[in-house]
Order: structure tokens, then C-alpha cells, then sequence
């Protein structure tokens, strides 16, 4: 399936006016269709690659996306809107619902991209050498502490600024730096070795 | 005098240029005091922003998740518009949710008006020729310009099977996991009494509405303790295990909508949990505070997080 441009993880969806965002957030709390619809289509993708980086596993990170607008839509009318957008709020969900996946399934988060045969860099011969190396740092990551995992994959493969990060981890953009720096240094020991 | 930035300044600067394609080398260009340090880290970094997952989700399964979303919206808007129009949910749940067959009396006029309104459904179902009576009292209620998205046939769910396993949003409507399900005419069977909460397996087949209408429905878990449903939990205890998270026995799951964790857990790590519990027992936590030990400083590698954000280099 082809991708908006805009959708392409790593690039934000395109901002919205936070009066617009509100709005947004009003008619979806007064269970309005096409408000969902609209949250739906604009943030689809980007939980979706959210899962997608902490599962390793297509089918099962479209569930999870799916599942987390149902929890979006369940707990809507006790949400606040405080200045953020929705989306962080939306992440902050995926982040619950995959570590509930992974607890429910006894397993902890592994990213097995050796096998996904739809993974385009994956499918190029010309890549073997970045294939060998993208296993290594998915193994790598894996090998991070949830936190560490969730900056990784919030800043780096969706593209969030330290300030959304810290929106999303419910912390302070300084831990944020702080697990950062951990992660990459972490990172550097695990790939060396 | 300007202030000279630190090297995390300079990381995140450089961090930024890289996302926007710029290279290696033009970011360290300006620092070569940090030229070395900043190099091994925008070498991960540049690691992890190329080897992004680039993975797209099935088309079928993103159109049937937006299905899914927009039909559990569509419920739930009818849910919160019968409750108090007809105001018989409660005191029915009251009546016969709990048998607490005291509460007869305030329930009474209730029921007899929900006798009276499912005789009108049935006269104008056969008046109408609606061979749904549910649908056609409903469009009593409705006004002639409402133009409600949520009544519009989805013909793409038609004779689809549902095997869903999930938790009973509602009663009256009956949802689960937010899918609307009705009880086939012709061939239903129910194991087990159903309430809000429980976790019921629902098999039958879709019709054009995206309702599931159930063959069966089987409510699997086995002793629900209603008892506990929305009771706050305030639980100081120690992790008695990670999978599944039980504290001092209590079994515990993080709040999908509303759940924040301050610290790393571990088994015997001293916790505070708070939350409410669920119909099963369950404390559904909003927070789980790691409480810190005295001896804990020896735990773990030293890679802890400094959960007050401060630069600790």
C-alpha cells in the first residue's frame, strides 16, 4: 500500500492549530463519527509504526493500533486537553497496550525483523551488509530498558522532539535528554561488543 | 559574554541536523573539541535513522480497524443517548445485576414501562413491516432530520464471521470490546451469566449494520468478583511477580488510558499501586510508584534512570 508522504515514519503528520486540535478533541468527546474518523486517518500510521518498532510483528502491531483507538474512545470523555496533541496522548496509549501485549504474552518486546519478508530493505540484494547491521541494532535495542526503548523509538523512528517525547513518557524533557544519552551510549557498548 | 553550549546542546543540535539530512562531518565541523565524543554518538544515531522500520499495515486490516472504531463510536453515542431517554438501564442493572431484590419496588415502574415499550416495539415492528423491533421503537425516538452516521449500513462486514474474545462494554446495547451484538432469533446459545466487565468469547456473523449477531456467546472467566468493581486500590506491597504483575498476591494491570510508572519494577521490589480494581479483582492502576529500599543502590548496573530529568554528567 503506498504511504502519504506525510505518513512516512520518522516525519510528523502535518500540525494542526492547537484551537483546531481542541475542537478535535471536543467533538470526539461528544462522540462525533467524523471527528474519530479524522483522529483515525491522521494517526493511523504513525501508531501503528509505533507498534511495529516495539513488536517486530506486522499483524500484530495492526491489532494493537486498532486497539488502541478503542482505548482512545473508551477513556475520551476523561481526557483533558492541556496544550498537547492528541497524539501524545494516543502513543502514551500504544506504549500501555504493547506492554500489556507483551505481558500477556509472557514475552518481553523483541524486534524479529530477520523474517519480515515485506520489509523493503530487507527484500533489496544490494543491502545485505545494512540488513546484517539493522538486525544487529534491533538486537541491540532490544537489549535497552523500556524507557530507553521508548526514546529510541519515539525520537529517532517517529521523529518526536525531546519536548513530545517527554509529553508522551509523562516526564521531563531533561530525563528525556538523560535516557537519550543513556541509550546511545548504551547502544555504542552493545554494538561494539 | 555568551555562554559556551554543553555537549548535550550540541548533541541535540547535531541530532536535529542529522534528522533534516545533514551529515556527519558538517555536524561536527564546528566542535572539534567534542569532535570524538559527538562522532560515536551521531554514529548510532545515524544508525537508528537509517534503519527506521518501513513496514505499511494491510490495507484490508487499517480499513477494518477504522470500521471497528467508527461502529464501537456509533455504540457508544447510542448507549449514552437510550440511557437517559428511557432511563430503564440502571435500575434494571440494579434489579437484576446484583439481585439485590430489595431495590423491587424502585424498580418496578421500570420494568413495567419496559413491558409496555417492547409491546409498542413489537406492534410497530409488525405495523412497519421492520422485521427488527429494537430498530423500529428506536425510530420512534428519533427525530425525522437526524441524519445519525452510525445507522448507515456497512455492507462490507455483511456474512462476515466475528469470533471476538473480549470484555462486555455495555449491556444494554450489548457491546463487547465496544462491537455491537445481538443474540441470533434463530440459533443463540449463552454459557455463563454475562455483566459489564466480564470476558465472554462471542461467535456468530456480522450482518450489514456490523452488528455481530452471536451464535454464542460464552462468558469464560471463572469466579468474577463483582464485589470489587470500582473500588479504589491503595496497595504498598512488594512485587510478588512481573508476569503477570501480582503485588503482595493482588494481580495488577497497568490502565490502557491512564497509567503512569515511576521507576523500574522488579520481583520484590517494594511498589505503591493505585487504581481501581475491576469487576474480576484486578487493580487497574493509574500509577505504580517504585518505592526505593534502603539497600537498593546496589541493584542493577548503575544505568538507572534519573526520573528528575537532571544531567548527571
Amino acid at each position: 500500500m503506498e504511504r502519504p508522504e506525510e505518513m512516512i515514519a520518522g516525519t510528523l503528520p502535518a500540525q494542526i492549530p492547537a484551537s483546531k486540535e481542541q475542537e478535535l478533541v471536543r467533538e470526539a468527546q461528544a462522540l462525533s463519527q467524523e471527528a474519530w474518523a479524522e483522529i483515525y486517518d491522521r494517526y493511523y500510521m504513525k501508531i501503528f509504526d509505533y507498534c511495529y518498532a516495539r513488536t517486530g510483528n506486522r499483524t500484530v502491531s495492526e491489532d494493537l493500533a486498532s486497539d488502541v483507538f478503542v482505548e482512545a474512545l473508551r477513556g475520551i470523555e476523561r481526557y483533558q486537553y492541556r496544550g498537547l496533541p492528541i497524539s501524545s496522548w494516543l502513543y502514551r496509549i500504544a506504549h500501555n497496550i504493547t506492554v500489556d501485549h507483551f505481558r500477556h504474552n509472557a514475552r518481553r518486546p523483541t524486534v524479529p525483523l530477520l523474517d519480515e519478508s515485506e520489509n523493503p530493505r530487507l527484500q533489496s540484494p544490494d543491502q545485505a551488509d545494512s540488513s546484517i547491521l539493522w538486525q544487529d541494532m534491533h538486537d541491540a535495542v532490544d537489549e535497552l530498558t523500556d524507557d530507553q526503548q521508548q526514546v529510541i523509538i519515539l525520537r529517532f523512528y517517529q521523529g518526536l522532539s525531546h519536548e513530545e517525547t517527554a509529553a508522551v513518557m509523562g516526564r521531563r524533557s531533561g530525563a528525556v535528554r538523560v535516557l537519550q544519552k543513556r541509550a546511545l551510549n548504551s547502544l555504542k557498548r552493545l554494538m561494539v561488543a | 559574554m555568551m555562554k559556551s553550549p554543553t555537549f548535550d546542546e550540541i548533541l541535540d543540535r547535531c541530532l536535529d541536523a542529522l534528522r533534516t539530512g545533514a551529515s556527519i562531518d558538517d555536524c561536527v565541523a564546528p566542535y572539534p573539541e567534542h569532535a570524538e565524543e559527538l562522532r560515536a554518538q551521531l554514529h548510532i544515531a545515524q544508525t537508528l535513522l537509517n534503519t527506521r522500520p518501513q513496514v505499511s499495515p494491510d490495507a484490508a486490516a487499517q480499513a477494518q480497524g477504522r470500521a471497528r472504531l467508527l461502529t464501537a463510536v456509533g455504540a457508544q453515542r447510542q448507549a449514552s443517548e437510550v440511557e437517559p431517554t428511557l432511563g430503564l438501564v440502571a435500575p434494571l442493572r440494579a434489579l437484576f445485576g446484583g439481585m439485590r431484590w430489595k431495590l423491587l419496588p424502585q424498580a418496578l415502574p421500570a420494568v413495567l414501562a419496559l413491558l409496555i415499550l417492547g409491546g409498542a416495539a413489537w406492534g410497530v415492528s409488525a405495523a412497519t413491516g421492520n422485521p427488527d423491533p429494537t430498530a423500529a421503537l428506536r425510530g420512534l425516538f428519533e427525530s425525522s432530520g437526524s441524519d445519525n452516521a452510525a445507522d448507515e449500513p456497512r455492507s462490507e462486514f455483511r456474512g462476515a464471521e466475528c469470533d471476538i474474545r473480549g470484555r462486555v462494554s455495555s449491556l444494554e446495547p450489548l457491546t463487547v470490546d465496544g462491537i455491537p451484538v445481538e443474540p441470533s432469533p434463530t440459533d443463540f446459545e449463552q454459557r455463563g451469566d454475562m455483566e459489564e466487565g466480564a470476558s465472554v468469547r462471542v461467535r456468530g456473523t456480522f450482518n450489514a449494520n456490523a452488528v455481530c449477531v452471536a451464535e454464542e456467546i460464552r462468558v469464560e472467566e471463572d469466579e468474577p468478583r463483582s464485589e470489587f468493581r470500582g473500588a479504589e486500590c491503595d496497595i504498598r506491597g512488594r512485587v510478588s511477580s512481573l508476569e503477570p504483575l501480582t503485588v503482595d498476591g493482588i494481580p495488577v494491570e497497568p490502565s490502557p488510558t491512564d497509567f503512569e510508572q515511576r521507576g523500574d519494577m522488579e520481583e520484590g521490589a517494594s511498589v505503591r499501586v493505585r487504581g481501581t480494581f475491576n469487576a474480576n479483582g484486578v487493580c487497574i492502576a493509574e500509577e505504580i510508584r517504585v518505592e526505593e529500599d534502603e539497600d537498593h543502590s546496589g541493584h542493577g548496573d548503575g544505568d538507572d534512570d534519573d526520573e528528575d530529568g537532571e544531567e548527571d554528567e
